[in-house]
């Protein structure tokens, strides 16, 4: 009887855990399929740990549900070393999970991240990140960036020092 | 009058003064004035601080520094000058990379293979100052004025109008700025005088000028990548490549000189001479001493299969291209146009004094410019500015054989403080100056001069920041200089 009893509160708990949960998840809205654009700087073995900056174009769709998207393509531009960097781990998977200020701001994880840059001997070393990672960001509604706040450390000694990039079809809610 | 008395013959003097002045002809240095200007005297000149210029009585110097003055020549007058020239230079100061971080010596971590990991090994900031950057030589001057007749004097003259000289340590923190630069000339020169009267003349003559120039530093290409006019923005710590350019070239140019002499009076001579700008072309060629890393980044395409050949200097920066193995080159170093009055006044058989003031047309020396192939390397902006050179100085005949002489020079720099670089770290200076003459009794036509001249020099403020393609580093120090010259003639009349 009392196991029973202890059972119905532990399943209490976790229904009301549940729909605790489920009232301060995110959810992703606004158009689908998105584009969204801004600038990444990464650094690795190729830039022998300098932050290259480039220009980078995601592509990607709301997921059923809205509680995640998936970024299918990420396209890097710029010069120099931006033309080198081979995209691994499609698709990413950008899940906002808790907001820091009533729904302005939002922390999540962008999931499935990596990349490689094949070596080119004996001037440029090869950068194996391809992980894949996921690394914390941040997205904000009244601007529609999607950015991180700190370096993030990705496998093979790479490092994605800053990213910023605007959705405007998108908002967290 | 010539003397009768001569032990040797005439034909013999002449003989051997013609060989002391070939003779000195075969080497040159630099006794640093104003940037690389040089005082263009003899021993005398020195010892009385340049002051009269070539004014004074029997002076061959005007062969060279103001052709009329021959006129009031009577004999045939030799001179053959040696000039010690001691040049001490500190560096004290800092030097920051592209980065604003103090300048640090780094290295790429290799695997076994030979390539770069990706990994740099940073052995922290280089304290080295430079040593002692400064110099020691000696130059030659030699003049001779030969009287054709009662209106026409003939002269030569071997002179150093331009040169200077500094000397970095290899690895010091400066280095790409500036290691070694060298500037040698030896200009060989011809004129005339014309006496119009007893109270006038005019002269002119022409320079042939050979013109050698030597500098070198290190190239950062890597920090050069990461530069903002980069077209490859890496943004990678300077301080990892070792690459020494080093620059040869030379020219043999002509220019021309003029003046006029006048003695309002008995006791006075006046004079104004003018040196025309000598337009100097130097050709040559480079080389660079690099790593191994370097000399594969300034050879090897980057990354054939996005870039194609080019290396990553051409990709950094368009057009620029670098061959460590050699190639040509040229640049430009004109001789400044320059003016100079120059008085005389004898008060009495025993003293007399001079004063002169000098115009450089430094301003015409707008940049350093390093051309090869056609393509600019680089261009350093210098942007000189016109300068001006004060100077008093007497002489008092203390017996028949013994005359002593002092002066004192105001020489200003034409260097300015945006552009003054570890190369001529130039500042104003002030020359003091002594010396003497003993015409011995037994040889009353030759006479052995001394001179000894001080240079005190402002301090140098450099702060400097190199060129992009340079690696973009600066400079934020200054530099104490100070000069000594020991000078010694001999003059012979005959």
């Amino acid at each position: 009887m009392k196991n029973n009893k202890l059972v119905s509160v532990i399943g209490a708990l976790a229904i009301g855990l549940g729909i605790s949960g489920m009232a301060s998840a995110a959810t992703i809205t606004g158009g689908s399929p998105f584009t969204a654009t801004g600038t990444i700087g990464v650094s690795g073995p190729s830039s022998f740990g300098a932050t290259v900056n480039c220009n980078v174009v995601f592509n990607g769709t709301i997921n059923a549900g809205g509680a995640s998207a998936n970024i299918n393509t990420v396209t890097v531009s710029g010069s120099g070393l931006c033309a080198l960097p081979s995209i691994t781990g499609l698709p990413w998977t950008l899940t906002p999970s808790t907001t820091t200020d009533g729904g302005e701001t939002w922390l999540g994880t962008v999931s499935g991240v990596g990349f490689t840059i094949a070596g080119a001997p004996p001037l440029i070393p090869a950068s194996n990140c391809a992980g894949p990672t996921t690394i914390n960001v941040q997205w904000t509604n009244s601007n529609h960036t999607l950015r991180v706040t700190s370096a993030q450390a990705l496998a093979g000694n790479c490092n994605i020092r800053s990213l910023n990039v605007q959705a405007p079809a998108i908002s967290v809610n | 009058m010539r003397n009768k008395n001569n032990i040797l013959s005439a034909n013999t003097h002449r003989t051997l003064w013609i060989a002391a002045l070939a003779g000195s002809m075969l080497a040159a240095s630099q006794v640093q004035a104003g940037a690389f200007g040089v005082p263009t005297y003899g021993t005398p000149g020195w010892g009385r601080a340049f002051a009269g210029g070539s004014m004074w009585k029997n002076d061959p110097s005007a062969a060279f520094n103001n052709p009329a003055a021959m006129a009031f020549i009577d004999h045939n007058v030799a001179q053959v000058s040696v000039h010690h020239a001691r040049i001490s230079l500190k560096y004290k100061g800092n030097v920051y990379d592209n980065q604003g971080n103090p300048r640090s010596d780094r290295d790429l971590e290799f695997d076994p293979a030979g390539n770069p990991t990706g990994n740099i090994i940073d052995n922290g900031p280089i304290t080295n100052d430079g040593g002692q950057g400064g110099f020691g030589k000696a130059l030659p001057t030699s003049f001779l004025v030969m009287p054709i007749n009662d209106r026409l004097s003939f002269g030569l003259s071997q002179v150093v109008p331009m040169g200077a000289q500094t000397t970095w340590d290899g690895d010091w923190k400066g280095q790409d700025f500036a290691v070694d630069t060298k500037i040698e000339t030896v200009g060989l020169t011809g004129s005339l005088s014309f006496k119009v009267n007893d109270a006038f003349a005019v002269g002119g003559g022409v320079i042939v000028q050979h013109t050698k120039g030597f500098i070198s530093q290190n190239l950062d290409l890597l920090a050069a990548a990461g530069t903002p006019s980069s077209q490859l923005p890496l943004g990678l710590p300077p301080g990892i490549s070792d690459a020494l350019i080093r620059v040869k070239v030379d020219n043999t140019s002509f220019g021309w000189f003029a003046g006029v002499a006048w003695k309002p009076t008995s006791r006075d001579t006046l004079g104004i001479n003018y040196h025309a700008r000598i337009r100097n072309k130097l050709e040559g060629d480079y080389n660079i001493h690099a790593d191994q890393y370097s000399y594969d980044l300034l050879t090897n395409p980057l990354f054939p299969p996005v870039f194609g050949d080019a290396t990553a200097i051409e990709l950094a920066f368009p057009g620029l291209n670098l061959n460590p193995d050699g190639a040509d080159a040229k640049s430009r170093l004109d001789v400044p146009a320059s003016a100079t009055l120059d008085w005389v006044h004898e008060f009495n058989d025993r003293f007399s004094l001079g004063a002169s003031v000098t115009w450089t047309q430094w301003s015409s020396f707008k940049e350093l410019k390093l051309e090869s192939n056609g393509n600019t390397l680089v261009v350093i902006p210098y942007d000189y500015k016109d300068t001006w050179m004060y100077s008093i100085g007497g002489d008092y005949r203390v017996t028949n054989e013994l005359t002593l002489r002092a002066g004192v020079a105001l020489d200003q720099t034409p260097t300015r403080n945006s552009t003054r670089d570890a190369r001529i770290p130039d500042g104003d200076r002030t020359f003091v100056s002594f010396g003497g003459s003993y015409r011995f009794a037994s040889e009353p036509n030759l006479s052995i001069d001394a001179a000894y001249s001080h240079q005190f020099v402002d301090k140098a403020r450099l702060r400097t920041v190199n060129q992009d393609r340079l690696g973009g580093a600066r400079m934020d120090g200054e530099v104490k200089a100070k000069g000594d010259v020991f000078s010694l003639s001999a003059t012979y009349k005959f």
